[in-house]
């Protein structure tokens, strides 16, 4: 059984709705799933095993269905433009795996603060470039976080339509890196 | 050299705190976040903020890589731990040492002796700083039961490698010992995996007191007076004054002797607490540790000398020579530090997170508040309640008690419950007002239902 990237969805959304249900995981097949409210995760093994070999960490195959809302969310009325001047006051996308964006393309963000890199290392071809095509479990890139090289999955398969973070940038946790428009799987 | 650019290596009010302090002296700050931070106070207030990681503390601010990683990637050359997450870790101070920055507190070495509760008290005996009267029972409760003969009843039994209130007993009489030295053992053994204990004598009417030092790391050190800090619950300090004037002159004067001697012998660096319990009864005081950052309470000395101890860390850690010597440390007045938390009293002191709806903070000559709380913020779950500390500076302890209360009627906070109705409640008390707290009060208070408050929904108006 396939499940598409709407099919995922409408799984989260079910969920999001259920404030009882805190954490969900589904296997089916290869495909794992887990929707996490608490944000700290579980202790079963990662099934989704990024395909570096020197990654550290695997993000969960869907996003987090219930980011905790900033919390300045109404609070910036009179502050509104120090609110705009510092990226990182605007809520953003779920960390550490790829969310729906105006329900088009997907937004690959950061799932550790750290110095992004395109490419295995330097010199060699970089992970993907824009009209590529990845799958769920592809590595699109890798975030070097003390020394420790943490892989970046897609997360959905699809064409990648945006780099949104250079080689070696800095970014920080939930900084979107970037987009793929999803096309179904099989 | 002055700093340039510094992280900020915590949340709340401290990190706002921390962040005036650096634009006072035109040092950069970046406020690292954790996503449920993000739109908070500090983070605006900085001149970058970043984001760490997940809203759970372990996952960001006591995440010493993404922390780390933060400061080298945004070219930071400094860090300032605040009080509590990483302040205290030996471990991250070595850390920021081995990676060029600047650590705004002692050596790590400093950090990691005084963390170990057992090295800390050989360093305080060392330097002629008095100790709790104890000593170790290796050979089980019989030598517990020998200890106990030497020191006299009541004692405590404590866990060597304890922390947290656990694997502690009072034990008042000599039958009593032995059960509580077998059910210490085995509380220590699964807490820390070392069952080792550790009898003393127990303080029952004890007064917390503690001096503030603050050294150069080249053997000066300056005190900035005492604090007392009786007033507590479970361990949590509620409220706090400068000076202690609860306490006698000559042990306030011995006390403040005793943690200078201590700093200077081991070359202290950036500001310290050196904390002691005062035996009421005996007229004697003694080293229960030392505190290796900014206290949450550093603001009460703030007020009546005039000195503000976080510049003052940012200008010494930044290469400038102590500009100041003990003649130059005056002190004025009295000051009061009443912490404001999401919790409800009434309901044993359970937290209460929630959206703030409304925030009218008292004004007036003498006040201080230090928040990062505003109308609208939402008090994330994930963190200390602590929401604001109301610092009240006054001519004599009196005036200070007579503005704090007048302060904390005007305060209005909505959307959440807050302990605000409680400190009203306890600093009308005649004890207060006698200056007769000892770190048991509250608990006995609130037993003998002394403290009383309005219902919840009364005070949320």
């Amino acid at each position: 059984m396939d499940l598409t990237h709407d099919d995922v969805r409408l799984i989260l959304d079910l969920v999001d709705g259920h404030e009882d249900i805190e954490y969900l995981e589904l296997r089916l097949g290869d495909l794992h799933l887990i929707a996490d409210r608490t944000g700290h995760g579980r202790s079963t093994p990662p099934a989704a095993t990024p395909s570096a070999p020197d990654a550290t960490r695997s993000a969960p195959a869907a996003p987090d269905p219930a980011p905790p809302a900033p919390a300045a969310s109404g609070a910036t009325g009179s502050r509104a433009d120090a609110s705009e001047a510092s990226p990182a006051a605007e809520p953003g996308p779920p960390a550490g795996s790829a969310a729906a964006a105006g329900g088009e393309v997907v937004t690959v963000t950061a799932p550790v603060v750290g110095v992004f890199f395109t490419a295995p290392e330097p010199g060699a071809p970089p992970y993907v470039e824009v009209g590529g095509r990845v799958g769920e479990e592809d590595t699109v890139g890798l975030i070097e976080l003390m020394k420790m090289f943490n892989a970046v999955p897609a997360g959905v398969r699809g064409e990648v339509v945006r780099i949104l973070a250079a080689n070696e940038e800095f970014v920080e946790f939930g900084q979107p890196l970037l987009e793929i428009r999803p096309e179904p799987g099989r | 050299m002055s700093l340039r650019r510094l992280l900020v290596a915590n949340r709340g009010e401290i990190a706002v705190r921390v962040i005036r302090a650096c634009r006072a002296l035109g040092i950069e700050a970046v406020a690292a976040v954790s996503e449920a931070d993000k739109g908070s106070l500090p983070a605006r207030l900085a001149d970058r903020a970043v984001c760490v990681g997940p809203p759970r503390s372990a996952q960001s601010y006591l995440n010493r890589q993404a922390l780390l990683a933060t400061a080298i990637g945004t070219g930071c050359d400094s860090v300032h731990p605040g009080y509590g997450f990483l302040s205290e870790n030996a471990a991250f101070a070595a850390a920021c040492e081995d990676a060029g920055l600047t650590f705004v507190g002692p050596r790590s070495e400093t950090v990691r002796e005084m963390g170990d509760k057992l090295s800390a008290r050989r360093l305080a005996e060392r330097h002629g700083v008095p100790v709790v009267p104890g000593g170790t029972a290796p050979g089980g409760p019989a030598d517990a039961v020998a200890v106990a003969e030497r020191l006299g009843y009541p004692v405590l039994i404590k866990a060597a490698a304890g922390g947290g209130g656990r694997g502690i007993r009072v034990v008042h009489e000599p039958d009593e010992l032995p059960a509580a030295f077998t059910g210490a053992a085995a509380e220590a053994e699964v807490a820390f995996g070392d069952g080792t204990l550790y009898v003393e004598r127990y303080v029952a009417q004890g007064r917390h007191l503690e001096v503030q030092v603050f050294g150069d790391g080249k053997g000066e050190v300056l005190h900035l007076g005492e604090r007392d800090c009786s007033l507590q619950r479970r361990y949590q300090k509620i409220v706090e004054e400068a000076p202690a004037t609860g306490v006698p002159e000559d042990i306030r004067t011995r006390a403040r002797d005793a943690a200078v001697r201590l700093a200077t012998n081991i070359g202290y660096r950036q500001a310290g607490t050196v904390e002691f319990i005062v035996d009421q009864d005996r007229g004697e005081f003694y080293f229960l540790e030392m505190n290796t950052r900014i206290q949450v309470e550093h603001p009460v000395t703030e007020q009546i000398t005039g000195i503000d101890l976080v510049q003052l860390q940012l200008r010494l850690a930044g290469g400038e020579p102590l500009a100041l010597g003990q003649r130059d440390v005056g002190f004025a007045g009295h000051a009061i530090e009443c912490r404001i938390t999401a919790e409800r009293p009434a309901d044993g002191f359970r937290p209460s997170p929630g959206t703030i709806t409304g925030w009218r903070p008292p004004y007036g000559p003498g006040i201080r508040l230090d928040t990062h709380c505003e109308p609208g913020y939402r008090v994330p779950p994930y963190y200390d309640s602590m929401l604001a500390k109301l610092i009240v500076h006054g001519r004599d302890r009196a005036d200070a008690t007579a503005r704090t209360l007048a302060a904390l009627a005007d305060f209005e906070i909505d959307g959440i419950d807050t302990n605000l109705a409680f400190l009203r409640a306890v600093l009308a008390h005649p004890d207060f007002a006698a200056d007769r707290i000892t770190t048991r009060w509250v608990d006995d208070a609130m037993a003998k239902g002394e403290i009383r408050m309005p219902i919840p929904a009364e005070e949320n108006r």
